[in-house]
């Protein structure tokens, strides 16, 4: 067990009275890359890739009841007590912050797959195969321009605090990411390895899109409001930006989200009354599962919007002190989020008469998350008149993502091969001539 | 930087042997990383943090030119490290036997030796806590006396020391050190808010504590505070495409990304806008004859680097001269392949990291410049009012024409197959000979190639330079973006503003 050594710097730390109170959280991590790179396998800018690297944060309380908080690694352990000498002027002051849990009650929740540590150890071609399969693919649609990388890593995860806990997680992730000229993404990520059919499908409904972007339309139609569908790719990062960056419990206190405590408390409506919003990391297999926080928070479910009103925003030991309310559940990867309503519809039932289909977009990073404002140029879109798919532009799209949410016309649309949904939003397009 | 230097020579040399034994060579990467991380808000500590990285990275070329990479942050225990380039050099052989890609210029290169220690004017643990979070409570207490925003203060402070070998003998070290402090403002007005920055980077504790430095700031912020509550109220201006006024942020931003990527050798050698069959364009008039580009860092400049992760001295690189098409960033890997100098272009976030072409210092100079008095003053101090004074007086705003003054940005993105950029700006201006009407953030989108050629003089000669963090592939890097003080862009249907 790598984590007992880094234990028993820490405990003896706090046996000598240099310390007061420890948290810590280690994570060891093997992994292993391939890929394709300007259309060559295994070259110089996606070789065969190893690594193998123990990293980690800790929180230090010190006698005076001051803290410091500092990263932990190998090489930490080397040098602990310079370590910690070098630490303690870097103390101050935060009694929320000074939280170290003791023994918890964890759930069992299925994260590990052995198939995944095989590929790691050389015992499996899996992601050989896969790169190969994909670069195959990609030859089979005649995409000048190949990207495609494909990772595995074997993770143990370690929480133990001086107040007796000491828990372990041990888990896999695999996944694949390929871009067909700049156009679309195929990627996904898991913790077991799944059946090819699966991934084919995937791949399928992606390469029906890629083809239908080889045609570019001719005549630029009149920009104006109209139906625009985020593919999930777009909606689960624009979801991210301006929903789940403004549940940040920390931004929420400090004011600098766009809501308050008082919105929680008063449970404001902001959202429309059919929209759900939660976070289950308890979900075996989950990508974004996980058994405890780096605090040692243990994993459960959590509603963060119901009936389109706030329950609360995301919590960490410090801000549910300061909010004399319960951690939650954390968004470690926000594509998990679960948003639901009753006006969900599959893709397939989805009808456009006049709009796009938008499969990227420039800059979302530099859109302001408080306002919900945004214009975006989208390089890549699919415009759709009467129903039919007619061609390939290029558009900007603004408007309010708030305001887009809460309009009558906003839809789920769920994909059989995505977790995240796609969003049916109405909001002003104009568009730019194909070159 | 002196146990880099001292302790793993005998590590090196052990792990060169090996791969000479097994016919390889190899490029071993050691890095070192302390950084120390403030973050205030209002008066309070948010956050104060310590960060220290130490590891190797290992890249193995067969004699056939394969290759495989590997890296491990225990480079205390020699038995694990020889494992791990027991394995990278396997790997490298099965590349061999599976007929992977190959690239054998690695193997022209010249062995070089060098140290590079840059000096600062405060040691790494020259100055205590107290002292960082007194300065940045200061800063924040007069800010919220300018407008009552939530002040959130972020200084950060980093020594980054790596030390290159090759099989070919070569051994260079050196120190990179760097600070940034951020000041983000949140000002809330009857439900709507708004959110601007200011930022100042240098070598080490001198941005904070510097009288100089400290007055530049608070004259920064205080340009901020004065325009947050306008900006509220402000209205959308109507998309379109328009004479454009850029300030240097914006410009500089607006070359490194809408032209700088795709200068990367390896975006060129992918095929950006800037190549053809894979082979740069060298030679190609790519904007107007006035504009030219550089990516060049110097010492005391944020994104400087005096070798890349191969090793290779970093050069001056002369992108456009003249409208003209002429180098790229380039690496050891792409260099040739694209026809292109090679310029020591490539870096490595992380011991970790896959070495990809980076820039540093992106210079936009214009060489058509009107220059004025009004220049001379520093960038923060020059108001819209100035600037529309002195276009009336030079003839350039005449009745019925109106040119949109874009100042300040947030940062872009580009699709460089595509030839497309996206910045968000600060503050939008509508400058007439009779009125200046200010309007909220906008975008500011279009063609590269069609904005650069639109590109017609500058005002101000002396050019101006803005710290920022540029991400790619994963990894981030230090850069600085630098323009003349504003540069006029004429009205084109490749540059837009908006998009209502």
């Amino acid at each position: 067990m790598f984590a007992q050594k880094f234990y028993k710097k820490f405990e003896n730390a706090k046996q000598k009275k240099i310390i007061l109170n420890y948290r810590v959280f280690l994570s060891k991590v093997e992994g292993c890359q391939i890929g394709v790179s300007n259309e060559e396998m295994g070259g110089v800018y996606n070789p065969n890739s190893f690594s193998s690297e123990i990293s980690g944060d800790c929180l230090i309380q010190w006698p005076d009841g001051s803290i410091s908080l500092a990263n932990i690694n190998n090489e930490i352990f080397y040098h602990f007590e310079k370590f910690l000498r070098d630490l303690k002027p870097l103390h101050y002051k935060d009694t929320a912050m000074a939280n170290f849990l003791s023994s918890q009650s964890y759930s069992d929740i299925e994260l590990y797959d052995k198939k995944i540590v095989d590929i790691i150890e050389g015992k499996s071609d899996f992601l050989l195969n896969l790169t190969l399969d994909l670069k195959k693919w990609q030859d089979k649609m005649k995409t000048k321009l190949k990207e495609i990388s494909v990772s595995a890593m074997n993770i143990e995860n370690v929480v133990f605090t001086s107040k007796g806990l000491f828990q372990t997680e041990k888990s896999t992730v695999c996944g694949y990411y390929s871009i067909y000229e700049e156009k679309i993404v195929l990627e996904d990520a898991f913790r077991k390895i799944p059946k090819r059919e699966k991934i084919n499908q995937k791949r399928n409904f992606i390469e029906q899109f890629y083809s239908l972007l080889a045609r570019n339309l001719k005549e630029k139609p009149k920009g104006k409001e109209m139906s625009v569908f985020l593919m999930p790719s777009v909606s689960k990062n624009i979801f991210s930006h301006f929903i789940i960056s403004n549940l940040d419990g920390s931004s929420v206190y400090n004011k600098q989200s766009c809501f308050s405590f008082n919105d929680f408390k008063n449970k404001k409506q902001v959202l429309r009354k059919d929209l759900n919003l939660s976070y289950d990391p308890t979900i075996d297999f989950n990508v974004g599962s996980y058994k405890f926080t780096g605090e040692g928070v243990a994993s459960q479910p959590t509603d963060f919007i119901k009936n389109g009103r706030l329950e609360t925003p995301f919590l960490d030991l410090k801000y549910a002190k300061l909010q004399k309310s319960g951690p939650t559940a954390i968004f470690s990867d926000p594509a998990a989020a679960l948003i639901k309503s009753d006006k969900e519809i599959a893709f397939e039932k989805c009808f456009i008469n006049e709009g796009i289909i938008v499969f990227d977009v420039l800059g979302l990073h530099t859109q302001v998350t408080v306002t919900g404002d945004y214009s975006l140029p989208v390089p890549e879109a699919l415009y759709i008149k009467n129903g039919k798919v007619l061609g390939r532009i290029r558009a900007i799209i603004t408007g309010n993502f708030f305001k887009d949410l809460n309009k009558d016309y906003f839809q789920l649309v769920n994909l059989k091969t995505e977790k995240f949904p796609g969003f049916l939003i109405e909001t002003n397009v104009s568009f730019e001539s194909i070159e | 930087m002196k146990e880099l230097l001292s302790k793993y020579s005998s590590l090196l040399k052990n792990l060169h042997q090996i791969a000479r034994k097994s016919d390889c060579y190899l490029i071993a990467r050691i890095q070192e990383q302390k950084t120390k991380f403030v973050n205030l808000i209002d008066s309070k500590i948010e956050t104060a943090r310590k960060d220290y990285i130490k590891g190797i990275g290992m890249r193995v070329f067969t004699k056939t030119g394969h290759n495989a990479f590997g890296s491990t942050d225990n480079i205390r225990n020699k038995n694990e490290v020889i494992k791990l380039l027991k394995q990278i050099i396997s790997s490298a052989k099965k590349a061999q036997e599976l007929k992977f890609a190959t690239n054998k210029e690695i193997f022209k290169l010249r062995p070089t030796k060098d140290i590079v220690i840059p000096e600062t004017k405060y040691s790494f643990e020259g100055v205590k806590l107290g002292r960082i979070k007194k300065t940045l409570i200061n800063i924040n207490k007069k800010t919220r006396k300018m407008l009552p925003v939530k002040a959130n203060s972020l200084f950060n402070i980093t020594e980054e020391t790596w030390r290159i070998t090759r099989s070919d003998g070569t051994d260079v070290s050196f120190k990179i050190p760097r600070s940034i402090f951020y000041c983000f403002l949140t000002y809330k007005k009857n439900s709507q808010t708004i959110q601007r920055s200011a930022r100042i980077a240098g070598k080490s504790y001198e941005i904070l504590l510097d009288k100089q430095s400290q007055q530049k700031l608070i004259k920064e912020i205080k340009k901020i505070t004065t325009i947050m509550p306008k900006l509220i109220k402000a209205p959308v201006y109507k998309s379109g495409y328009y004479d454009l006024l850029l300030d240097a942020e914006l410009a500089g931003t607006l070359i490194h990304e809408a032209f700088g990527h795709a200068a990367e050798s390896d975006y060129v050698y992918t095929g950006s806008i800037l190549s053809k069959n894979k082979k740069l364009l060298k030679g190609k008039k790519v904007a107007n004859s006035v504009v030219s580009i550089y990516d060049y860092a110097k010492e005391d400049e944020r994104g400087f680097y005096p070798y890349d992760s191969q090793g290779v001295k970093r050069k001056k690189i002369t992108i456009v001269e003249k409208g003209i098409l002429k180098e790229a960033i380039s690496d050891v890997y792409t260099a040739q392949k694209i026809e292109a100098p090679l310029t020591g272009g490539s870096k490595a976030e992380f011991y970790s990291s896959i070495p990809i072409p980076r820039m540093s210092n992106t210079i936009l100079e214009v060489e058509k410049v009107i220059d004025d008095k009004l220049f001379s003053k520093d960038l923060v101090n020059i108001s819209a009012q100035d600037l529309q004074e002195f276009l009336i007086k030079f003839g350039i705003l005449k009745k019925g024409r109106k040119i949109i003054f874009l100042q300040g940005t947030r940062g872009g993105q580009v699709n460089i197959l595509k030839g497309a950029f996206m910045l968000g700006t600060n503050t939008v201006y509508e400058i007439t000979k009779d009125s200046i009407k200010l309007y909220k953030p906008t975008s500011f989108s279009g063609s590269i190639l069609k904005t650069l050629y639109s590109i017609k003089f500058a005002l101000g000669k002396k050019i101006y330079g803005f710290p920022g963090t540029c991400g790619k592939a994963g990894q981030l890097a230090p850069v600085s973006d630098t323009a003349n003080k504003f540069i006029f862009i004429t009205t084109n249907r490749g540059t837009k503003i908006g998009g209502n």
